[in-house]
């Protein structure tokens, strides 16, 4: 190996140790308690905690006040040879925390306003604003800045995504608009991108469509690379994670209906009903998952089309519904993964990747014998969720296993952040893990990680996780908030700098549509407020006059501990309204004939 | 069902005497499927076929996906206005080549054959 007597620009993410004032230095120590002495120069300015839509936070006069021991920071900077070593001069700080311990992403409504942010940017960008939401316009690729491509594609799962963004945000808001896109959405979802199968009586979705002018074309089959010429899973998974969550806020009868029949099409084409498990693709036209014409993706189960139900759809359609049949399904879910996905013996990554009969499938496509940073931690906060539902020791086990495991792979201990898609066994001779591809962190995977550690440290109380559920949100709130265009970016470098190439550019794409973005929001402002500060939490909701199931409209904002959140307060059109049970979080609505608007305000027990 | 089949300059035409629906789409399957020989030119006439449920649809994208794997072709014909338009709604028009006669389908699966 060559000679590092080079500079090189990086970010160190730490905690303060020491501050001399007089010599400009501060020591700076990373999470797995490595030491740096950082430099400040005449140069060196501060940027505190800044939300979307929020002005320049400058600190730089209060840098010295903020440079205090325990303090988490950022130092952007400079490594410079010297000697046989490197010296860091810092160029930006960056403070994630308002004071020591003081973060702002754990106030009340800092994830509201975001969520409220970003659906803002994705109706500017896709109709020109909340007056006239019409989907025909819509399309799935949207530029950097928010304009749309002149690419006549629209996906069916990219409607889906954006569909659940504005439901939750309205959850959050109550704001009439964000659930008018939602609901136009599902609508337009409903009239372009289902195929009802009468004779099986199923319901399939479209990948999407083209539209030219008036014009469409459907889409049938996915011609996305890895599934092409199939039906895959997860496509029909998703399709539903808009239009359910839509129904938590509406209770709209035909939503459910679409919802029930594309849960057939899952248990009549997709589940194994001799080994278990769903299928990852099934023929189009045959709708056999053994087709040859499926190829690579014949008989094949993967992390998507086994796990991905629950944070999805399925977790929602449980708080909205409370039905037990998908309570089951959860559980059944849960055990699945626990059951075939830890693969320990070789690799501290699962296995995501399987023949139907559960042999692992080391050989698929761009997979191969890799494992992706985000569905690890994903898989740690689903069960977390799920164990709240139905408590069973192997998945808190596993979901603390995977919880102290991934820092040690998965993590950026330098600069912050979680990497992408890593090999999932080292090469002999290796000390480190290799990245696939690249060592970018996405938006997404972030994501994973703070509900992931929030999660955990909301249930179980080990500090630990809540130092990490912190540091993962520092990064996200720190590096991915785009304050010139809006909304968040796609990727960034591994020190936290934006990366805008390709597909990893844009707003909108196959990948990218206010779902994940906004899901972190929600939920984060849910286990934020009502597990770690102990705070309450208003959600708005706007039935469907008779369209809850006994016009009970269940409030659970996600599934928590069980005790561990009640209704305080519930008002129908801004009255108070007495007729709810505090403990089982359901409200009586009124028997009216028009869409009230209910407000409930939830607030921890102290269980 | 007796579906009715004769050879035209070497190809197979194919009348269906019924519609295509969840009651009849089986039986159809069963009996045109294995006279899908590799390569060979296939002309299927919907003349007496009012409606097509999805099943129905279903059969004939698994003809024209077999055909198309062996080097075969398909052509469609006495297709009613209704089973355009179903055809049409769902997406699936593009997948076939429609002829107005049995005459013009026959000549114009052998001009694709062909070329």
């Amino acid at each position: 190996m060559g000679n590092m007597n080079f500079e090189f620009s990086d970010t160190i993410a730490g905690y303060v140790t020491k501050f001399d004032k007089e010599k400009r230095v501060f020591g700076l120590k990373t999470y797995d308690g490595r030491e740096f002495s950082v430099k400040l120069t005449s140069n060196t300015f501060a940027k505190g905690p800044r939300n979307l839509e929020e002005p320049w936070c400058d600190y730089t006069g209060k840098m010295d006040a903020m440079l205090v021991k325990d303090q988490f920071i950022y130092a952007v900077g400079i490594f410079y040879p010297k000697k046989d070593n490197h010296e860091f001069e810092a160029k930006v700080l960056v403070f994630p925390e308002k004071e020591l311990n003081d973060y702002r992403f754990e106030e009340p409504d800092w994830w509201i306003k975001q969520a409220r942010s970003i659906a803002d940017f994705y109706i500017k960008a896709q109709f020109g604003g909340p007056a006239n939401i019409d989907y025909s316009i819509y399309r799935t690729m949207l530029s950097l800045s928010g304009e749309r491509k002149a690419e006549p594609r629209q996906e069916t799962d990219t409607i889906s995504r954006l569909i659940y963004g504005m439901a939750s945000t309205f959850l959050l808001t109550g704001e009439d608009r964000f659930l008018d896109a939602a609901e136009r959405g599902t609508q337009y979802l409903r009239d372009h991108m289902r195929f009802y199968d009468t004779d099986e009586n199923i319901i399939y979705w479209y990948h999407g469509i083209d539209r030219h002018g008036d014009k469409e074309h459907k889409v049938f089959a996915s011609e996305f690379g890895d599934d092409y010429d199939g039906i895959p899973m997860y496509e029909q998974i998703y399709a539903l994670a808009g239009p359910t969550q839509t129904y938590r806020a509406n209770g709209d009868p035909a939503i459910m209906k679409d919802i029930k029949m594309t849960i057939d099409l899952f248990d009549r084409f997709f589940l194994d009903k001799k080994n278990g498990g769903y299928f990852s693709h099934i023929d189009p036209v045959t709708l056999d998952p053994r087709a040859e014409s499926l190829g690579r993706n014949r008989a094949r189960k993967n992390w998507n089309s086994l796990g991905d139900h629950a944070p999805a759809y399925l977790i929602n359609l449980w708080l909205a519904t409370g039905d037990p049949k998908y309570r089951d399904f959860l559980v059944s879910t849960a055990d699945c993964i626990v059951k075939y996905f830890p693969d320990y013996e070789h690799s501290p990554f699962v296995q995501e990747k399987f023949h139907e009969d559960w042999s692992h499938d080391k050989t698929w496509g761009w997979q191969q014998n890799r494992g992706v940073v985000g569905h690890n931690l994903k898989i740690a906060w689903n069960l977390m969720r799920i164990n709240s539902l139905e408590g069973k020791k192997e998945y808190v086990d596993l979901a603390n296993k995977i919880g102290g495991i991934m820092p040690t792979v998965g993590m950026d201990v330098q600069r912050g952040g979680w990497y992408d898609v890593m090999e999932r066994e080292m090469a002999k001779g290796e000390e480190c893990h290799r990245f696939a591809w690249h060592d970018r962190k996405a938006w997404w995977q972030q994501e994973q990680g703070i509900l992931a550690y929030q999660i955990l440290y909301g249930v179980l109380k080990d500090p630990k996780n809540q130092q990490l559920a912190r540091e993962s949100a520092a990064f996200y709130n720190s590096f991915f908030l785009d304050h010139d265009d809006g909304a968040v970016y796609f990727n960034v470098l591994n020190n936290g700098i934006p990366f805008l190439l390709g597909n990893e550019r844009l707003k909108g794409s196959h990948s990218m549509s206010a779902y994940h973005s906004i899901e972190l929001c929600y939920l984060s402002q849910v286990y934020i407020n009502l597990l770690h500060t102990k705070q309450p939490l208003d959600l708005y909701f706007k039935p469907w006059p008779r369209g809850f199931d006994g016009s009970t409209l269940r409030v659970e904002p996600d599934i928590l501990p069980k005790g561990s959140v009640k209704i305080d307060q519930v008002w129908v059109d801004n009255n108070p309204w007495k007729n709810f049970d505090a403990a089982n979080l359901t409200v009586q609505l009124p028997n009216v004939d028009y869409r009230p608007k209910i407000k409930v305000r939830l607030v921890p027990t102290g269980k | 069902m007796d579906i009715s089949t004769i050879q035209r300059d070497g190809v197979t035409v194919i009348g269906l005497p019924c519609n295509l629906d969840g009651t009849t789409s089986n039986e159809a399957q069963e009996k045109i499927m294995p006279l899908l020989v590799k390569e060979c030119c296939v002309v299927l006439d919907l003349g007496q076929c009012d409606y097509i449920s999805s099943a129905g649809l279903r059969v004939l994208l698994m003809m024209a996906k077999s055909l198309g794997a062996s080097g075969g072709k398909l052509g469609l014909c006495g297709v009613s206005s209704e089973i355009r338009d179903i055809m049409d709604m769902t997406g699936f028009l593009d997948f076939f080549k429609i002829y107005d006669t049995v005459d013009g389908a026959v000549e114009g699966t052998l001009k694709e054959k062909k070329c």
